[in-house]
């Protein structure tokens, strides 16, 4: 009963914070687009090809990602070859990168004046190749996940009550996999549906989403009763794939018990010709833009541009907002993840952030607190919003794997609670934890829509900052922005090695 | 038939499997017993055509299987995990076999129907698999393996997690469905009840190699060495080492003397001997008569009794 009531007391914090800055906003949205004539909102043909168009990118980027990540995803699954797990490694990556690096690597390969020659601008395939570049990944470690579970006696059982080889793969090993593959896709949906960077950089004006569209008609046109419907439109969208995942997670949830299939070295020339295919799929889809981006940085000869005056502001920012929301990150992170051990409510929260997307929650908090929309209790509640549940979920994960036996075998030796927590619970749950606040700091360094959303000249960031850059006319300025791009890319590389960073004792413990 | 000849295989330069020979006559019932890690799963799997051996010939019926693959060698393997595809319902697992083989839905769904009820599943046919017990699941994957009637049976120690009444009435069933239809079998397993209730012949796989092929009978009486006893369950093994002189035989109505050569039939062991005076003799002793060896005054060593090398082992 005690137990209860302290996770209840430890649960206020967290449940309060996301009622501040998540569904307070999300309400005040929804009020602000009812008293808004939807109807002819809906019918303006503009409008209706930015619907369309925000879910026909996103359906497209789920074919092409479903289409290299089946392929890729099995051959990573069944065979063991040298540079594997820097492999898995490198596919991190994405993960951490601001989207506004990924949108200056794709723009210095296809954008005009870029390393492919010919310009894709004002096409849609710069937005695609971009939703591709953040989601394959997604899809390969789903499906690596997958197909590595397939069980090695189904596949023997398979073969020998005689399935050829691809019979095999598509009867047993395919509708194995194929859940993990269509949770996967979901999410892939959520964020191109709800996506803003990318789509503000590559998307042109033709080619931009519904995000796009809800900040322009904010910054530019002031018309936010149009905006809070489309957000409304956004969200919902973006929540009922959120239930259809739930629904796939649940029926797709099948027990698959029994050893994996082991990994096999590739051997077979046709083994050896689909290994440089996936290296060519990764390396076009994956590093391209990364080593696009070094390059441009390197050639672009604008140094300088660091020992300017707004970028020391907005390098001053970046550090300073980053260091408020890993401070807010920790807190809520922590007694969510606590509190979350005995409500599983509270755990279905942690995913509220995915639904909601930075924009809309950047136009509510604007929309609720119009006073408070100069103070940086709202920015930072929008960036620790976007930032915690990495560590909410990493941690409530490793808090369910800890043995009871461990803190238990810690007090009968004599160790009171806090002793407890300080050696044997906090050193088991240390890596989640740090890998946690490396996604929240990666975060944080490279947000874009909430900080443009919000924007005031005095909270330039790094990543508005090369947004400013872009937007000015002249070749300078194209290739500050690329410098600038460079020093993020390593910010969010050192973010990736703190995340990969091997675990001490991790293999003791495995 | 299926005949293996010198099949040897090794993973990683670590040999797995030495220079094994074996010939199943069709419809014969082969156990493969052995503890675990001596290769047996191996060789099940090279049978199978899913692990290429090193070298070694396979022939079945005449035809060699090498390059065979598994889908064209129609035998059907049978799993401890049972294997049943978890996506698929019972009665889409029976008819698995049929239908990549190319028969029309409609026929496969006859026959697999017919293969349930015969077994005593046909309400089952439209369950999720994951919602059998264990030894209803084995029975789904006995049928799905039957059904497709297959020419030899493998078994990947079949009945290892069922519980003991389960398995025994299991055992039964398939060796008969096994007899009616003809089928060959090879079980590999590391249960010696299961290996000497369900085959006819038993090879006793260790460290590789096969060690002994007999039938059930044949391998209790006459183990081939200690270890083979032990691992066939004698609770009481002795070694001795027969050093030509050293080793006398007491007791008995025999003078001490020492062995010089052993040679054994099903019941009757013939020691060749030497007195202390150096005349030789032979003696025959029943498995009944007991003998005491010279350093075991105080322990009498029953029979049988077994050779190996130069090792000596009385069973008690």
């Amino acid at each position: 009963m005690t137990r209860r009531l302290v996770s209840l007391a430890i649960g206020v914090l967290p449940v309060a914070f996301l009622c501040f800055s998540a569904l307070f906003p999300v309400l005040a949205l929804l009020q602000a687009g009812w008293s808004t004539a939807v109807a002819g909102l809906l019918s303006d043909p503009a409008i209706q090809w930015r619907l369309f168009w925000s879910a026909a990118q996103a359906l497209l980027t789920c074919m092409v990602v479903l289409l290299l990540g089946i392929p890729v995803g099995w051959f990573m699954a069944r065979h063991e070859f040298a540079g594997r797990s820097m492999l898995l490694r490198v596919m991190m990556l994405p993960f951490v990168l601001p989207t506004l690096v990924a949108g200056m690597g794709i723009l210095a390969l296809f954008g005009s004046g870029g390393l492919a020659g010919s310009t894709l601008e004002e096409t849609p395939w710069l937005l695609l190749y971009g939703n591709v570049f953040y989601n394959l990944p997604l899809v390969l470690r789903a499906g690596i996940e997958g197909f590595g579970r397939v069980p090695e006696t189904s596949l023997m059982a398979a073969r020998t009550l005689g399935a050829s080889r691809f019979a095999a793969f598509w009867r047993i090993e395919w509708p194995l996999a194929r859940p993990w593959f269509l949770a996967a896709l979901c999410m892939v949906f959520l964020y191109c549906f709800s996506g803003f960077g990318l789509a503000l950089l590559l998307g042109g004006y033709r080619y931009a989403t519904v995000e796009v569209e809800i900040y322009r008609m904010v910054a530019y046109e002031l018309n936010l009763g149009d905006a809070s419907v489309l957000a409304m439109a956004a969200m919902g969208g973006a929540l009922l794939v959120a239930l259809v995942h739930g629904r796939l997670e649940k029926s797709g949830a099948r027990p698959i018990s029994g050893k994996p299939a082991p990994r096999v070295p590739v051997r077979s020339l046709a083994g050896r010709l689909m290994g440089v295919g996936v290296m060519l799929i990764l390396m076009v889809f994956l590093l391209a833009p990364l080593l696009a981006v070094l390059w441009r940085a390197v050639a672009s000869d604008a140094w300088s541009v660091w020992l300017e005056e707004d970028t020391r502001l907005a390098l001053f920012n970046t550090f300073r907002f980053t260091l408020f929301t890993l401070t807010g990150v920790l807190l809520i992170g922590v007694c969510h993840a606590l509190a979350a051990r005995h409500t599983v409510l509270l755990r279905g929260f942690a995913l509220l952030p995915v639904v909601i997307s930075p924009v809309c929650v950047a136009f509510g908090l604007l929309l609720l607190y119009p006073s408070l929309s100069a103070s940086l209790v709202v920015l930072v509640s929008g960036y620790v919003l976007l930032a915690y549940p990495f560590v909410a979920r990493g941690l409530s994960a490793s808090l369910d794997s800890l043995p009871a036996q461990l803190p238990n075998a810690s007090r009968s030796l004599g160790a009171g609670p806090l002793a407890t927590f300080y050696r044997v619970v906090l050193p088991l749950v240390a890596p989640s934890l740090r890998r946690g606040l490396a996604f929240a700091a990666a975060t944080a360094v490279g947000e874009f829509a909430v900080t443009l959303f919000l924007s005031r000249p005095e909270w330039l960031t790094l990543s508005t900052l090369i947004y400013q850059r872009l937007g000015r006319a002249g070749q300078s300025n194209i290739a500050a922005a690329s410098c600038l791009s460079g020093g993020l890319l390593l910010a969010a590389l050192l973010a990736f090695i703190l995340i990969e960073w091997p675990d001490h004792g991790k293999e003791n413990r495995a | 038939m299926l005949e293996l000849e010198g099949v040897s295989l090794s993973y990683a330069d670590k040999p797995v499997l030495n220079d094994i020979s074996l010939v199943l006559p069709q419809g014969e019932r082969l156990a493969v017993l052995g503890p675990s890690g001596c290769g047996k799963s191996s060789l099940l799997n090279i049978i199978a055509g899913l692990v290429m051996p090193d070298s070694g010939v396979l022939r079945h019926q005449g035809r060699s299987l090498v390059g065979i693959p598994p889908e064209q060698r129609h035998f059907a393997l049978m799993f401890q995990d049972f294997a049943l595809f978890p996506h698929l319902s019972v009665l889409d697992n029976v008819t698995f076999g049929l239908v990549v083989r190319g028969m029309s839905t409609s026929q496969a769904r006859k026959e697999g129907l017919a293969m349930l009820a015969s077994l005593g599943l046909a309400t089952y046919a439209d369950n999720r698999v994951w919602n059998l017990s264990g030894g209803e699941q084995q029975r789904v994957a006995l049928a799905r393996a039957l059904v497709t009637r297959p020419a030899l049976i493998l078994l990947d120690e079949p009945f290892s997690s069922l519980d003991a009444n389960l398995r025994e009435g299991l055992q039964r069933e398939c060796v008969e469905r096994f007899a009616a239809m003809g089928t060959s079998m090879i079980m590999v397993t590391h249960d010696r009840r299961e290996a000497l209730q369900m085959a006819d012949r038993i090879a006793v796989m260790q460290s590789g190699r096969i060690v002994q092929v007999a039938s059930a009978a044949e391998l209790v009486a006459r183990p081939s060495s200690a270890w083979l006893a032990r691992f066939l369950g004698w609770a009481n093994v002795n070694e001795h080492r027969a050093i030509p002189d050293r080793a006398f035989i007491l007791g008995g109505d025999y003078p001490p003397a020492s062995i010089v050569a052993i040679d054994y039939d099903v019941d009757m062991i013939t020691l060749t001997l030497k007195a202390r005076e150096g005349e030789l003799y032979r003696v025959r002793v029943s498995q009944r008569e007991w003998l005491v060896l010279g350093e075991l005054k105080e322990s009498p060593v029953g029979l049988p009794l077994g050779i190996d090398g130069d090792q000596v082992i009385y069973f008690a």
